[in-house]
């Protein structure tokens, strides 16, 4: 080769040229970073090995610190209140006042575990009353956060307050509900879950009336004594508890959820309506149901909530709170520019077994569809939020928005569609998080069966919930759902799915009863 | 829109302290890697800021698709986030970046296609706006048979054509990472050029 040719080559290799990187390259890389950026991992560090050591060993040893620490958690803060000795007087007042303090503190302000008394009012106020304090055991407990309260009417304000945290467990029901890794009592998120209507009336008449033999005592004396004859009512009436979380919840998905408890009725069930302004109302689904049980169309068909239940949870646990987007075209045949993404929140389990986790704080989600890329886009079964917040997310918690999108013509396959932050503070260390998530052109062109089950099955029944009313979609909608849990026969989601499509596939089109919204 | 050369858009730490005339053109690389150890987001994002653009260019040049080299891109950066526990520092941060992006394009070449037809019915339009990288070569053609010639060479002379004229590295830098001598990869370079030539040739035949 001579030296001329060689020159040549060189010259035309090193001035190759290359255009410059497409507008928001860097942002969409940015937005991939993980949380734990760089983080060196915790098992191999007990042995002061580098990140690249790891071993099994090492992930043992941690698993097992991490069993040992629960323990001991459970230990010191659970059983010295088993063994505690009977309580004096001044101590009874004492923890009187507190009660009254509690159950006068003002209610509106959604959960915040640190705003509320740590120890319930309840135990000194069972001697007060004359009352043996009982524990109360709460056995179907629902599989995520499951809150308790006791809802106290104040009988000369004639306003209804939620005293802080009822903890039910507090007592000999320490081994049950250690048993029991994901149920969650505490008062912390009751004041974030709006209580239903039904359920909370018969809880204030009643505690009225148990207020009103007791006209001559103070209000703060009061409103401890019907903490207590709540608690105690709470506590014989176990059972009901039983069959009421039991027979709600044992059918419906994990979500936060409060009991309501009283003086004269069983223990009710309040169940949190929205998240992030989307509905999540596990009850959605039972009503659904329950009409195509009686060959009915269902009155109220709240999509969203139907979402929600069928796109369930991460189907791999979460390290950290993670925004999971994803989009495709629609599984049935719609304008050839529209597209279903999907958005959804997830949020680790802590293994913290008895009391809700908070896992993010003053959280804050925005989504951005881009003009230039979108015409149009609607929250499916919803009021459009493109912005909402939360003051507190507890673990193991899944929130899901599908999102149907027309994009215009003529796209580039880079071009950003939506852009999703998710800004929290975390409760460990009170630092600042920013999750951001991005999709591209390319990404909502995948075909719908290449996606993730959630996102398909989270598709099939935002398709199947808006068509219930008169159904043009059952049967394809029931078809694809059986396609869906004959590769997973486990997925119960895809089977009760695929099993209400037919249903709903087989009414007369004539027997609506009702509108949808 | 102009094209502009790879080491416009990417001013290393190294590149950029040589200049500057400052002492220690590593320091400032190794500040940065202590700080996303420990987990600093910002350091990562100011990491993305100095390197993306180097590492979109190289994969430009290797694939020869814009579209494809940002997708690359971003892939890589994936994988890096993956591996950045392990990153030990004993290279520049574009060397290791390099690597992992040069095996992600070789991942690419070599996987079975199964992305998703943009030409279904129910696909957007898609239009390539793109500028075409021939401005500086004689033409389009003659920079596609070039770019073909170099992935038709061996790999380890691939590796050490692509690393060196599209991916900016210093001979000792690929020496490092091919664990030779600088002797060696000249000696790569040598063989290559008349391995080009010959490729070359035959396609004009």
């Amino acid at each position: 080769m001579n030296s001329n040719r060689k020159a040549d080559l060189q010259r035309k290799l090193a001035m190759t040229s290359v255009p410059k990187p497409p507008a928001g390259l860097a942002e969409r890389i940015k937005s991939q970073i993980p949380e734990e950026v760089g983080a060196r991992r915790g098992g191999a560090s007990l042995f002061g090995r580098s990140a690249g050591g790891r071993t099994t060993f090492g992930l043992g040893i941690a698993a097992s610190l991490i069993v040992l620490i629960s323990s001991a958690y459970v230990a010191t803060r659970l059983l010295p209140r088993s063994a505690e000795p009977s309580r004096s007087p001044a101590a009874i007042s004492a923890r009187s006042e507190k009660a009254a303090a509690a159950a006068n503190a003002p209610t509106s302000r959604r959960g915040d575990m640190a705003t509320l008394p740590a120890s319930t009012p309840s135990a000194a106020v069972d001697e007060a009353t004359g009352n043996a304090e009982a524990p109360v055991r709460v056995v179907a407990a629902p599989p995520r956060e499951t809150t308790v309260v006791a809802e106290v009417k104040d009988a000369q304000a004639g306003k209804t307050t939620q005293p802080a945290g009822l903890q039910v467990a507090d007592t000999a029901a320490a081994p049950a509900l250690a048993a029991m890794p994901t149920s969650h009592m505490t008062g912390a998120a009751v004041a974030a879950a709006p209580v239903a209507p039904a359920a909370a009336e018969p809880s204030r008449a009643a505690v009225a009336e148990s207020s009103s033999n007791s006209a001559a005592r103070t209000p703060a004396l009061l409103k401890a004594e019907a903490t207590a004859a709540a608690r105690t009512a709470a506590a014989e009436r176990s059972a009901a508890v039983d069959a009421v979380v039991g027979g709600v919840l044992g059918q419906t998905p994990a979500r936060p959820t409060a009991i309501t408890v009283s003086s004269s009725t069983p223990l009710s069930v309040a169940i949190p309506r929205k998240q992030f302004g989307i509905s999540v109302d596990p009850t959605a689904v039972e009503s659904i149901r329950e009409a195509l049980g009686r060959q009915e169309r269902p009155k109220q068909v709240d999509v969203a909530a139907l979402v929600n239940y069928f796109a369930g949870s991460a189907e791999e646990t979460p390290a950290g709170v993670t925004v999971n987007l994803e989009g495709s075209p629609a599984p049935v045949s719609l304008s050839n520019l529209t597209r279903l993404i999907r958005l959804s929140i997830d949020t680790p389990p802590t293994g913290s077994g008895i009391a809700p986790a908070a896992v993010a704080k003053d959280v804050h989600l925005s989504i951005v569809f881009e003009d230039g890329a979108v015409a149009s886009h609607r929250l499916i079964g919803g009021n459009d939020v493109s912005s909402s917040s939360e003051p507190v997310l507890f673990d193991n918690t899944s929130v899901t928005a599908l999102y149907e999108v027309q994009l215009r013509p003529g796209l580039r396959r880079h071009q950003s569609v939506a852009n999703v932050e998710l800004r929290y503070r975390d409760p460990r260390t009170g630092n600042q998080r920013k999750i951001r998530s991005a999709l591209r052109v390319s990404d909502v062109a995948r075909p719908w069966a290449d996606t993730s089950r959630r996102h398909r099955l989270a598709c099939l029944v935002a398709i199947w919930g808006e068509t219930l009313e008169n159904d043009t979609s059952g049967a394809e909608v029931a078809r694809r759902a059986e396609e869906l849990a004959r590769q997973e026969p486990r997925d119960s989601k895809a089977r009760e799915l695929a099993r209400l499509a037919t249903a709903s596939s087989r009414l007369q089109t004539s027997a609506p009863t009702g509108s949808g919204r | 829109m102009r094209p502009i050369d790879v080491a416009k858009v990417a001013p290393f730490p190294a590149a950029a302290a040589e200049n500057n005339g400052t002492a220690d053109p590593w320091q400032e690389e190794r500040r940065l890697i202590a700080a996303i150890h420990g987990g600093d987001r910002s350091a990562a994002e100011e990491m993305v800021d100095r390197t993306y653009a180097a590492v979109f260019a190289s994969l430009c040049r290797l694939c020869g698709d814009s579209d494809l080299a940002a997708d690359l891109t971003q892939e890589t950066y994936q994988k890096a986030w993956a591996a950045l526990p392990r990153f030990d520092g004993r290279s520049q941060l574009f060397t290791w970046l390099y690597r992992i992006a040069y095996t992600t394009f070789l991942n690419h070449i070599r996987r079975p296609r199964r992305t998703a037809s943009l030409d279904e019915d129910d696909a957007p339009e898609i239009r390539d706006e793109a500028p075409a990288a021939d401005d500086v070569v004689e033409s389009r053609e003659e920079a596609e048979r070039l770019r073909g010639a170099v992935l038709e060479l061996p790999d380890e002379l691939r590796f050490t054509v692509t690393a060196h004229f599209w991916g900016g590295l210093a001979v000792k830098e690929i020496a490092a990472i091919e664990k030779i001598t600088t002797v060696g990869i000249r000696k790569r370079l040598h063989k290559a050029f008349s391995m080009l030539e010959a490729i070359l040739d035959e396609a004009k035949q």
